[in-house]
């Protein structure tokens, strides 16, 4: 069934809490059906023309489980299917061919990349996808706006009885923080594993399950180090890291408790490790880090510099060994993350947020969704949530790479709302937003730190690039940009570019 | 002219060039020399000559190393570079000897050019160099030295030591000649880049005997180099309250914080926040 | 004097921020320029002048200019049509 989120974006300061009733949990004496192959299975989940099936990103770039079944999808020839997926990835390229056989007209999902986004992006969905933020989907499934008829959850281990573990198997992907809410608010529940054995721990209980399915592979481990998460070499990434740092301690945030979160971007990664040296060098002690975790916050914490890591996600296979075997390293779902009405989520407890952007603008509203030229190359993810929960967000970027300005004008699609900004540091200075005056004072008097206004950096792109041609859309809506809240922040027009 | 920090950027990469006037040097010497191939040097030293034209120069100095005079490319770069405006040149394998003929080709395409006398940094890099530095040094179109010790030790035969024991005497030869013409003076570059603790420790050596800078090859270590040759806050506040002090008295010399003022101090004192304010060290 | 290619001339890599530069000789007195870029939509026009302004500056005729460009800068552009030039010379 269409998603359509309708309500208009409007800045809300902060969420009351809400709660969800979900029920399957206390489900007594509950069975979890097994079926052998894929005609079983599709002969007892009786999918229908029109309905929404979701799948989770755990396994990132080498998942193989949402081409199984949109392969076998294509196949039975069923139409008008909406797929609710945390994340598309370019191996999802059987997604791809749905969208263009008209077999799926509507992708829901926090971030795409691939065939998937380049055919979005032509038009060629038949209805407007929606993009929401990590926080933003699991809200949208636990308020029943986004109402899922078959969830496909990859299940990296299950035991005989159909409880669901990241953390064992072939493809262990460690915490399974994405598919939580689909696993207890979809009609129906398909788990699809490669490993039966017995588990330590559970992600997802069997009450949660009603089919299970054991196939060869449900994808590649390797894929899960996809693209970004790696430190940058790059000397001028190093200096903004470090710039990064020093404007983190004149705001007075590197102290005892700093809870922090980054990216898995080059400069952001490079962030993590110089702030690894200041906290050991100065005996500070963290208490958590946050969201997708990679290798260099669990060294940080392995180290004692945090006591706790929040776990949305495992961005690689260091942080998936660490939730093996490390008690404080907790598996959290995308609601206790990101979900504004969660009354605990983790993003509200945030002090420091590190953020990329590949284009913010005057007003300090970031995009990490679409090029200049409206192609959708990414998505919010987590993005809008952490800059909204955190106490400072802090966008790090080269002032221009390639001839293109990440400064502009006015960004081509609002991901992140500026008012969630508070800084942009860049190679050539450091911009605060202007509802900081007193810290932008205090900055200039007290530090050798080279605090300059939005406009400014943009003059010197300018000045360094020549004024960019403006690159106008077509008419078509391809994309709602769903905000956190689920109003809408934004479209997304068809591409004019040939891709 | 104070520069702590000299870092040496491949003239032929486009990306490097670009990124080169963010880092954290005082000055950039893009090279067309040594850290170019030969069937490049046209290419970089042309990339250069456009670079230099129009990237936006800021509170920073952008030298030249042109190829040596004798090479192929001497020409060459000195119609492509000097046209264009760089802060200075750092000339290769310069000595006694080759001075003179060296200043008269600059000054040949100068004249052709109509152009504005540049800098001129003597890179000196060998025997006769070191033994005729007092000839580059009384020299007026000389404006500073750099001492280059891996060319050096090879025209030496001798190998390079971790402790560089056998630079001592090129090292004090070659600063004391250039303080006694108030000439700049830069050390030669630390070639192992992942040893920042050996490169702190050359520096605050050379800095004891005088050099007011070093050569570097790594963005990290001009920010060591940086704060190593340097003026301390501590050196700031002394320097401050020394001139303070002197506004108040009418004698030459006085006793301040149990110290004796007389004009040298007072001129150092003068230099340190001259220093601090070219660096942006002063609050 | 008019400057005419004999040979081709290749100048720049295909690294990001740079562009590589191809020469070629024509049969006739015209000059063609040829452009492929990354940022095409959106500096499209800009990197055609500072083609051209630098093949006039070194009164190239009978030449076709390939520039595949990788988000270079203009004074980048201009270095490597130079040196490109230059070298087919």
């Amino acid at each position: 069934m269409r998603y359509e989120p309708k309500l208009p974006y409007q800045y809300i300061e902060s969420y009351e809490p809400r709660t969800y009733q979900e029920n399957k949990t206390s489900r007594v004496n509950h069975e979890v059906r097994k079926v052998e192959d894929m005609d079983q299975l599709f002969d007892m989940i009786q999918l229908k023309d029109g309905m929404t099936i979701s799948f989770h990103h755990h396994l990132r770039n080498g998942d193989a489980v949402m081409n199984l079944i949109m392969d076998e999808i294509i196949k039975r020839n069923l139409r008008d299917i909406t797929v609710a997926a945390s994340s598309v990835f370019p191996i999802h390229t059987s997604l791809a061919t749905a969208i263009e056989r008209g077999v799926v007209t509507q992708v829901v999902a926090a971030y795409m990349s691939g065939a998937v986004a380049d055919v979005v992006s032509k038009g060629k969905c038949l209805y407007p996808c929606v993009m929401q933020t990590h926080g933003g989907r699991a809200l949208s499934i636990e308020s029943g706006k986004l109402k899922i008829d078959v969830a496909f959850i990859a299940s990296p281990a299950m035991d005989k009885s159909g409880n669901i573990s990241g953390r064992q198997g072939k493809a262990a992907c460690g915490s399974l923080g994405y598919a939580i809410a689909d696993a207890h608010y979809a009609e129906m529940v398909v788990a699809i594993t490669d490993t039966i054995e017995p588990l330590n721990a559970f992600d997802i209980p069997k009450e949660c399950v009603d089919v299970m399915l054991h196939v060869d592979s449900i994808g590649d481990p390797k894929g899960i180090v996809s693209g970004t998460t790696r430190i940058t070499k790059d000397p001028v990434g190093l200096a903004i890291a470090k710039r990064t740092i020093e404007l983190m301690d004149a705001v007075g945030y590197i102290k005892d408790g700093l809870s922090f979160q980054t990216g898995a971007g080059g400069i952001s990664l490079a962030v993590a490790a110089q702030l690894h040296q200041k906290l050991s060098q100065n005996k500070i002690k963290g208490s958590f880090a946050s969201g997708g975790i990679t290798g260099y916050l669990v060294d940080m914490f392995e180290e004692g510099l945090f006591e706790k890591l929040y776990d949305v996600q495992c961005f690689d296979l260091a942080a998936v060994a660490s939730i093996q075997k490390n008690e404080n390293h907790f598996a959290i779902s995308a609601s206790q993350y990101g979900n504004p009405y969660n009354p605990k989520n983790i993003v509200d407890q945030l002090d420091v947020v590190i953020l990329g952007a590949s284009e913010i603008d005057l007003n300090f509203n970031v995009n990490v969704t679409t090029g200049f030229d409206h192609r959708i190359l990414g998505g919010s993810g987590g993005h809008a949530d952490t800059a909204f929960g955190s106490k400072f967000a802090i966008i790090v970027s080269k002032l221009v790479s390639s001839r293109i300005s990440v400064v502009v004008d006015q960004v081509t699609t609002i991901t992140t709302p500026g008012q969630t900004i508070d800084a942009l540091v860049t190679d050539y200075g450091i911009a605060i937003h202007p509802r900081h005056s007193e810290l932008i004072e205090q900055l200039k008097k007290t530090t050798r730190l080279s605090v300059v206004s939005m406009k400014e950096l943009l003059d010197t792109a300018n000045e360094l690039c020549g004024l960019p041609q403006s690159v106008l859309p077509q008419e078509k809506i391809v994309a709602l940009m769903e905000y956190r809240d689920l109003s809408v922040i934004d479209v997304i027009r068809q591409s004019e570019i040939p891709l | 002219m104070s520069i702590r920090s000299a870092l040496f950027v491949p003239g032929n990469s486009a990306a490097m060039v670009l990124s080169s006037p963010i880092l954290d040097a005082d000055a950039i010497i893009l090279d067309c020399e040594d850290a170019i191939a030969m069937a490049s040097k046209d290419s970089a030293s042309l990339l250069i000559k456009h670079t230099l034209m129009q990237l936006p120069r800021r509170q920073k100095e952008f030298w030249v190393r042109i190829n040596p005079l004798g090479s192929d490319f001497f020409v060459d770069d000195l119609n492509n570079i000097l046209p264009s405006l760089p802060d200075a040149l750092l000339i290769p394998k310069a000595d006694g000897d080759n001075w003179d003929e060296i200043i008269a080709s600059i000054e040949k395409v100068e004249n052709k050019f109509d152009l504005i006398p540049v800098d001129l940094i003597a890179l000196i890099e060998s025997a006769k160099g070191v033994m005729t530095c007092e000839k580059l040094a009384r020299h007026p179109r000389t404006k500073g030295f750099l001492l280059g010790g891996e060319d050096f030790a090879s025209d030496m035969g001798i190998a390079r030591r971790e402790d560089n024991r056998e630079l001592l005497f090129s090292r004090y030869q070659v600063v004391t000649w250039a303080k006694a013409f108030k000439l700049l003076c830069l050390d030669t570059p630390y070639t192992d880049i992942d040893n920042l603790e050996g490169f702190k420790l050359d520096c605050e050596f050379s800095a004891s005997i005088g050099f007011d800078g070093k050569a570097c090859i790594h963005p990290l270590q001009a920010e060591v180099a940086n704060v190593v040759y340097s003026v301390s806050d501590d050196q700031i506040r002394w320097a401050k309250e020394v001139l303070d002090e002197t506004k108040k008295q009418s004698v030459g010399v006085f006793s301040f914080k149990g110290k004796m003022i007389d004009r040298p101090v007072i001129m150092r004192a003068e230099q340190t926040i001259e220093k601090a304010k070219k660096w942006g060290l002063l609050r | 004097m008019m400057n005419r290619p004999t040979k081709t001339g290749i100048a720049g890599t295909l690294e990001s921020n740079d562009c590589q530069v191809t020469v070629e000789p024509t049969n006739d007195d015209s000059l063609v320029i040829q452009i492929e870029s990354v940022v095409k939509a959106r500096f499209g026009k800009q990197i055609e002048m500072a083609v051209m302004d630098t093949c006039k500056q070194l009164e190239l005729v009978g030449a076709t200019v390939f520039v595949d460009d990788k988000g270079a800068l203009d004074f980048t552009i201009k270095a490597r049509v130079e040196t490109a030039v230059k070298r087919s010379l």
